[in-house]
């Protein structure tokens, strides 16, 4: 048994376990109760889900030049996705399209009453 | 802001051309040709020199400096942090109990811009806490936490919200307080 | 290797179909931005996936135009859905937020 087999078996390990986040995120995107705790689940493929299979990628390919794209790759995924998340907390949070009866505790909500009227997204 | 002789004000002009960014432009662009020879960074430096002429931004100067070890500390924590906190979720979305939030303010301790950036990236990086707000001239992060059955778990979520801030301090450090936000 | 494949090609696929539900039932624009993403990243890992199947590196530079543009349309969503595309309005927000 080489070390080709060894990483192609990790390979393989990282490409299931990706996948299956990215199945469990699904999942919760659709299950979950509202807006919020979705996007929670939409962290996941995008930050564990996609690293494990770009590394599974890596371990197949074996090239030091792919090495890079993917690093690239996993970089500007997560700076983008942190942006694009907040804006649609923020957005939400500002429509009003969080249920309140689902928090248990709420430090921002009586701040921002008066903040502006909700506007209910369309 | 700079004052002229005849008393009128001008935005302070900064150097288009930074040394940090010109060195990421030419590593992107060495990664895309998927080549180091010469020719390749010859022309990479180039191109982000050009970049940087066309596109001047301004410079991003808010940590005196980076501490390897520390730094090392808070990539493996994330790392911990964010593999635990996906199997969490992963046990939240597959169980049958309804999920109960909340949404905590995190007072941070430090008043630099570029703290409150660094944790709240790390803390909507990893599944469970999403940034809902974040107020600048207090320095608050808002975070809606998933999966908070009581006030003692929200406690808990702002005990580690605030011990990735220290890590993060421990990692890179600060300049001085004396271009704190905290007055603006 | 085969096998293995599939199978993450499977589990993919569904999550695919799952989050095309979420997008058709809404029920708001958020909702559906949100499921996009999802779908995004989805779509990336599919991608690596065909690369590691067919042992090539000629599509990573897909994974990375991908990368770098997926979030455009999750930014403009929010933008016309928290209703106000007022810059100086939200500085306002984070003054009053100061006195307080």
């Amino acid at each position: 048994m080489s070390w080709t087999d060894v990483a192609d078996v990790l390979a393989a390990a990282c490409l299931l376990a990706g996948a299956g986040f990215a199945l469990v995120a699904a999942i919760g995107v659709l299950r979950l109760p509202d807006l919020l705790s979705r996007m929670h689940a939409a962290t996941k493929p995008q930050v564990i889900g996609l690293v494990l299979v770009l590394a599974g990628v890596a371990l197949r390919l074996r090239e030091p030049s792919a090495l890079g794209i993917l690093a690239l790759v996993v970089v500007l995924q997560m700076s983008t996705s942190v942006v694009a998340s907040h804006m649609v907390g923020r957005a939400a949070f500002r429509a009003g399209q969080v249920r309140h009866d689902l928090l248990v505790v709420d430090e921002l909500g009586d701040e921002a009453a008066d903040w502006q009227e909700p506007r209910g997204a369309p | 802001m700079r004052t002229r002789r005849d008393g009128t004000t001008r935005p302070t002009r900064h150097r288009a051309v930074q040394p940090l960014s010109v060195v990421w432009l030419t590593v992107v662009w060495s990664i895309l040709w998927r080549d180091l020879s010469l020719l390749v960074v010859g022309s990479g430096v180039l191109v982000a020199v050009g970049v940087c002429l066309v596109f001047p931004l301004p410079p991003i100067a808010l940590f005196a400096r980076v501490r390897p070890w520390p730094l090392a500390v808070l990539a493996g924590g994330f790392l911990v942090d964010v593999v635990r906190a996906s199997l969490q979720v992963s046990a939240v979305v597959l169980r049958r109990r309804p999920v109960r939030n909340a949404v905590v303010a995190v007072d941070l301790e430090s008043s630099s811009d570029f703290v409150l950036t660094g944790v709240a990236t790390i803390l909507s990086l990893v599944p469970g806490s999403v940034v809902v707000e974040a107020r600048r001239s207090t320095h608050t992060l808002y975070l809606h936490v998933l999966d908070t059955p009581d006030r003692a778990r929200a406690e808990r979520f702002r005990a580690e919200a605030l011990a990735v801030e220290q890590r993060f301090l421990a990692a890179f450090v600060p300049r001085d307080d004396h271009h704190s936000g905290r007055t603006a | 290797m085969s096998v293995v494949i599939t199978l993450a090609a499977a589990m993919l696929g569904v999550a695919g179909v799952l989050l095309l539900v979420r997008m058709t039932v809404g029920p708001t624009i958020l909702d559906r931005s949100v499921a996009l993403d999802v779908l995004m990243a989805v779509t990336i890992c599919g991608v690596g996936l065909h690369a590691a199947s067919s042992d090539s590196s000629v599509a990573l530079p897909l994974l990375l135009a991908l990368s770098m543009v997926g979030f455009v349309g999750a930014v403009s969503i929010a933008r016309y859905a928290s209703g106000s595309d007022d810059v100086a309005a939200e500085d306002d927000d984070d003054q009053r937020g100061a006195e307080r």
